[in-house]
């Protein structure tokens, strides 16, 4: 029987609640790249044409600034950021190198479908100092996706093109289950004419950066099919992390 | 761009395996899907060059030996009298116009023309189009055909004075704006130029005598027009990314060869205008430089091979400068020359080296994590939302191109968002609801009135366990739980039913506050339980009704307890999604605890029937009366 002296109390199970997987992802992300010696900054995410295109060499013509791929906002006068590049322009303006700098958050396209969303998060990341070269910018790219995905993971560098890159890579890992190459994120070697838009003497210094969407990664790193469920606010969906 | 493997390896001497070739161009930076014998290449947009057999070629070159024997008609030719006017010679520095009549119209074509149309399942027009088409392909040159008796007698190239009517050789109707580049004949347009040619003038089966135009279009001329009017045009997509200035008049003379191979030629001539010629271009040779820039040394050798593979001229006595081929607008500096060497190495083939950024950084919990952690402690989840509404306040910032109308201004309040997103867990049978979102808002001032607010909403039980199951979300609650995260009175507000369609009818409280108005009380030293590298792995959701049942378990016998919590606990089966203890009753005066279980049922496939969640239950009830001083009152 039961004692009648002491009560008893099973172990109250309180529900805990959740941190955005998305959030999880960026900020695990962000933590990592600050131990590797990059110092965030932050932005607008409402910006001018000026820091978001132009001084990215995103020439006028570039499909990207066209009014069907790009939110404008206020009569034209500004645009929803649709990088987190501008972040990195306006403080390559304030500082001078060596710097290493990453910043993340929400970017904006004119896209709405199965697989493009309108809102998603970026993280982006640069190194300026006299010595930088695309060897160790793989360097740092092995270690950043050896970090997410395991030491074991194999990775394919390709030549792409963004205009505030030259020359530039995509990387794709490989996911052996499906024997599948899948695109992780972008990267290169800072165009001379975007350190020179930011007064910074491109004969001596060179410049290494690299972006990736959040949405992808936690995808990839959940198994999660379908990049709408992330923003669906699900309670079966969040209390999964 | 989709290519054959058959067209390619026509030039290529040694065997092509299609998907060595995959890879290859794969490391050339152009990705491609195999699709029986086509390859189809993403080309990216700095890379007009290789939108054809032509291009696609040239990058073969450091890889395996290729012919270089292209036939074109090498014999001099007439001059033509045209009356035309290039009014926009800073859009088209150079334009050439070929007269060609032919004697018969050819009923059936060479094996390599024949293929282009079998191999990629292209559909014929007429042969002068079939032609031109292939050119295109083959050289990546668009050339545009007029039948010239349909021709006026004046041809005028300009920026539209003003607003047209304009019928495209694909019958689409459209409404020219005014400075659109076009071709008129001196009142009526007949060409949008660069992009698609004209009803009127357009070229059909009965086609003998044609005006042929090859031109160098300036991309900023004709970039945005295929989108703008909704025109599928492979020449439009080839000028918006260059094409080969040199290219125009060979691009003629291989149009020649191939109609001579199929007709008897009665007329031809030709009209050249060109205001710029091209201008070759060269940069400096600075081997180191490109060194320095990828990180490894390169032989003397294999860098002016790899270039001049590629068509540069680069030599160790050419006075160090390189020059570069004309179709290769895209190299403007050292960096450009690095690309094209490591594309050829490979970008996998060079060894990494070791980067330590001489920067020591520590990472210290900010604010917000910290907030984050805290809520999450306390039941709540992270919601993110998009900022777009139909909402308009005095403060709201408008987006000038909407994704709808519904979306046409940003949010100044997180409350509407959260609101739907209870509203959709309510209806989703969720009874205790506990949201955050933390966000930018912006005002009219744009990035000069940014604020960065936290929302918090909540409703229904307080928790799912023996104490709180009963009680539900109020205003001392939300209190309580601010109270750990700021000193000061934040207004909570019960949000009224009337916003929300649903059937709950719990009271909702909602709390919007600056996050620079927190004031932490809580230590928090570390967010590795929620934020961590992990494996955390997603399970499907279900979007069928879920369904309970609760059972009342009587025990007589202490001991029993743990062995009925175990049995319980460790009961698997895959409709069982969540189970919990909802009631706990003691009555130490006899020594009885009655313990109420909730067990809730949900299917990925269907909706569940009561007939499936008995079966469950009640092989749940048998396990449990096994044990001995556990009784289920009831039953």
């Amino acid at each position: 029987m039961p004692d009648s002296k002491d009560s008893f109390s099973p172990e109250l199970n309180k529900e805990i609640g959740s941190y955005h997987p998305i959030n999880q992802t960026k900020d695990s992300i962000m933590n990592l790249l600050i131990s590797f010696g990059f110092e965030i900054i932050d932005g607008p995410e409402i910006e001018t044409e000026e820091f978001n295109f132009d001084m990215l060499n995103i020439k006028k013509s570039h499909p990207a600034r066209q009014m069907h791929d790009t939110f404008y906002v206020n009569n034209k006068s500004k645009v929803l950021r649709t990088h987190t590049s501008p972040v990195q322009i306006r403080s390559m303006l304030d500082n001078d190198p060596p710097f290493a700098f990453i910043s993340g958050g929400k970017v904006y396209r004119k896209d709405d479908d199965s697989t493009h969303l309108p809102m998603f998060h970026q993280i982006e990341g640069i190194y300026v100092n006299e010595d930088v070269n695309f060897a160790q910018l793989k360097h740092l790219i092995f270690s950043i996706t050896q970090s997410i995905f395991g030491k074991d993971i194999e990775l394919r560098f390709r030549p792409s093109f963004f205009p505030f890159t030259e020359p530039s890579a995509e990387v794709d890992i490989l996911f052996s289950e499906k024997n599948e190459w899948l695109e992780i994120l972008g990267c290169g070697i800072v165009n001379p004419k975007v350190l020179e838009n930011c007064n910074i003497d491109s004969k001596q210094y060179k410049g290494l950066a690299f972006g990736l969407g959040v949405e992808r990664i936690a995808m990839l790193k959940y198994g999660i099919p379908d990049i709408r469920e992330f923003y669906k606010s699900n309670l079966d969906f969040l209390n999964q992390f | 761009m989709k290519i054959h493997i058959d067209h390619l390896s026509s030039f290529i001497n040694n065997r092509l395996n299609i998907n060595d070739l995959s890879k290859l161009l794969f490391q050339l930076g152009h990705e491609n899907e195999i699709d029986g014998g086509i390859i189809d290449i993403d080309i990216t947009p700095n890379r007009g060059d290789c939108l054809s057999l032509n291009g696609i070629k040239r990058e073969l070159t450091n890889f395996y030996e290729i012919k270089d024997d292209l036939q074109i008609f090498e014999k001099d030719i007439k001059e033509l009298k045209l009356d035309f006017t290039n009014e926009a010679e800073e859009d088209c520095p150079h334009i050439l116009f070929l007269l060609i009549e032919i004697e018969d119209i050819p009923l059936e074509y060479s094996s390599y023309l024949e293929n282009y149309f079998k191999d990629l399942s292209i559909k014929k027009n007429n042969f002068f189009t079939d032609v031109s088409n292939y050119i295109s392909y083959e050289l990546g040159q668009p050339t545009h055909c007029y039948d010239f008796e349909k021709m006026g007698k004046r041809l005028v190239l300009e920026r539209a004075k003003k607003e047209s009517n304009f019928k495209t050789l694909t019958n689409q109707e459209i409404s020219l704006k005014q400075n659109d580049l076009v071709f008129t004949d001196g009142s009526e347009v007949i060409n949008l130029a660069g992009v698609m040619g004209g009803r009127s003038t357009s070229c059909d089966m009965n086609s003998k005598k044609v005006l042929i135009e090859s031109a160098f279009f300036q991309p900023e001329a004709i970039i945005g027009k295929s989108i703008k009017y909704d025109l599928n045009s492979e020449a439009a997509y080839k000028f918006e990314r260059g094409v080969d200035p040199l290219m125009t008049e060979t691009a003629l003379r291989r149009f020649i060869h191939i109609v001579e191979e199929h007709s008897k030629i009665k007329k031809l001539s030709i009209f050249r205008n060109i205001s710029s010629p091209y201008q070759s271009k060269s940069i400096e040779k600075e081997k180191s430089r490109v060194e320095d820039i990828l990180g490894f040394k390169i032989e003397n050798n294999k860098f002016d091979e790899i270039l001049n593979n590629l068509g540069f001229v680069a030599s160790f006595d050419a006075a160090n400068d390189i020059l570069i081929p004309s179709f290769r607008s895209d190299i403007v500096d050292q960096n450009h020359i690095a690309e094209e060497i490591a594309r050829i190495i490979g970008y996998d083939n060079i060894p990494p080296e070791d980067l330590k950024i001489p920067f020591n950084r520590s990472h210290s919990l900010k604010r917000e994590e910290k907030l984050k952690v805290y809520l999450a402690d306390n039941g709540f989840n992270e919601v993110i939302n998009y900022p777009f509404t139909s909402e308009e306040t005095q403060n709201s910032i408008c987006i000038d191109n909407p994704l709808d109308s519904n979306k046409a201004f940003l949010r100044t309040s997180l409350l509407n968002s959260l609101i739907n997103n209870l509203e959709y867990n309510e209806r989703r049978q969720k009874d205790s609801i506990k949201l955050f979102e933390i966000s930018n808002l912006y005002g009219v001032e744009g990035s000069q009135n940014q604020s960065r607010k936290i929302g918090m909403i909540a409703s229904g039980r307080i928790d799912h366990n023996y104490r709180d199951f009963n009680r539900f979300i109020d205003r001392d609650h939300m209190i309580k739980v601010l109270s750990g995260i700021t000193d000061n009175d934040f207004y909570i507000q019960e949000i009224s039913r009337s916003l929300v369609d649903s059937k709950s009818k719990t009271k909702i409280y909602y709390a919007e506050f600056n996050i620079e108005d927190i004031n932490f009380k809580v230590k928090n030293e570390s967010i590795d339980k929620y934020v961590n590298f992990e494996e955390t792995t997603f399970t499907e959701i279900s979007d069928y009704p879920s369904i309970y049942r609760d059972l009342s378990f009587l025990v007589k016998d202490s001991s029993s307890i743990e062995i009925l919590f175990k049995a319980l606990e460790s009961f698997e089966e895959e409709i069982l999604i969540e189970r919990f203890i909802f009631d706990l009753y003691q009555d130490t005066k006899k020594n009885i605890i009655k313990i109420g279980y909730r067990f809730i049922f949900q299917s990925k496939e269907k909706t569940l029937t009561d007939l499936e969640v008995d079966k469950v239950i009640n092989a749940i009830v048998k396990s449990s009366l096994t044990i001995d001083g556990i009784e289920i009152p009831g039953i």
